[in-house]
């Protein structure tokens, strides 16, 4: 139809200048500076790619750290409860007068309850103990018998 | 003239940056707008409202990304969420005087002011479905492909097709009983 073409081609064709253009504008900006906030202005700076994808590398590789820390930090804990032995003290004090090597009980069994008044201590500072109050034990025995051997001699040179 | 845009700073927020864009394509975001609503104060709010949700959306901008493709996207939709909402209200002004006007040889240098150009629009498409009146005003006004239509609205190629085979036989069915 002829005069729809017409009428189209005016309509496109025409292009009149916008009345109030610049209000308009104005209108826009001021309404975009109320959306802004501060929150924009301070985390401006995650919109920039790069520091995104590290930012985003660098919390994975954190995060598989942490988890294997985890699991590194649980497995040194169940070796040392192992090796952990459990003494009753009062027992101990009560063993010694007699004999230590002889009636101190040790416990290996980590999951066993403790007392109050109990202490923990590794092996190996338990056995430098062991075998110092052993050697202890045996000067004093040395030295008891050569008083004695001293008293017999004695004895024996006065008769 | 229109300079390259940097979106990588509208992204970031840059005010003048986004100035420019507004600068650069607030007279056609207005005459798209105009051409689809066929009201000169719904043009107006529509053109601000485009913008700010330009600016509320800055951060899914894609660098390199067509900025005016983005802005037509927002126009088009808004209008058309316009039409639809006021599609009941049928208030066509009916001033036959202005197709003649049109069509005389005399008048054919003048050109049209944002009133006669929507006036005419409203008389044209007086009866479409709102979906007519975009898909009509988007490729015989605007002048738009079928492919620019289908992503700026969502709506299939042949739906695009059938909609606007149906806008023309009533618009000139229309024109037709102006003209008598």
């Amino acid at each position: 139809m002829e005069e729809l073409d017409k009428i189209l081609r005016r309509i496109r064709e025409s292009k009149p200048g916008m009345e109030s253009r610049y209000e308009l504008r104005e209108s826009i900006m001021e309404k975009v500076h109320k959306r802004a906030n501060y929150l924009d202005y301070f985390f401006a700076w995650t919109d920039v790619g790069w520091l995104r994808k590290s930012l985003a590398f660098a919390s994975v590789i954190i995060v598989l750290f942490f988890c294997g820390q985890q699991v590194f930090m649980t497995n040194r804990i169940d070796k040392l409860e192992k090796r952990m032995i459990s003494i009753n003290t009062d027992n101990i004090l009560q063993y010694q007068r007699e004999n230590v090597m002889a009636n101190s009980v040790l416990y290996r069994d980590a999951d066993r309850k403790t007392l109050a008044d109990s202490i923990k201590v590794a092996t190996d500072d338990l056995l430098d103990l062991v075998k110092s109050y052993r050697d202890l034990q045996l000067k004093y025995e040395n030295v008891q018998n050569e008083a004695k051997q001293e008293k017999q001699e004695n004895r024996k040179q006065k008769l | 003239m229109t300079q390259i845009i940097d979106t990588y700073k509208i992204r970031q927020g840059n005010r003048e940056e986004f100035r420019r864009v507004v600068d650069n394509n607030m007279d056609r975001v207005y005459s798209i707008a105009l051409k689809i609503t066929a009201d000169k104060e719904d043009a107006g709010d529509i053109t601000q409202d485009t913008f700010v949700k330009l600016w509320e959306k800055r951060k899914s901008l894609r660098s390199g990304e067509n900025i005016e493709g983005y802005i037509s996207k927002i126009v088009i939709n808004k209008s058309y969420d316009l039409l639809r909402r006021r599609k009941r209200q049928d208030s066509c002004t009916n001033d036959s005087d202005l197709f003649v006007n049109l069509i005389s040889e005399d008048e054919a240098d003048r050109e049209l002011n944002y009133k006669e150009i929507a006036e005419a629009i409203e008389m044209l498409c007086n009866g479409l479905s709102p979906k007519q009146q975009l898909v009509f005003t988007l490729v015989e006004i605007e002048q738009m492909s079928h492919d620019e239509v289908r992503d700026a609205t969502g709506m299939t190629k042949n739906s695009i097709k059938s909609n606007l085979s149906h806008a023309k036989q009533r618009v000139e069915a229309g024109l037709k009983k102006y003209l008598k």
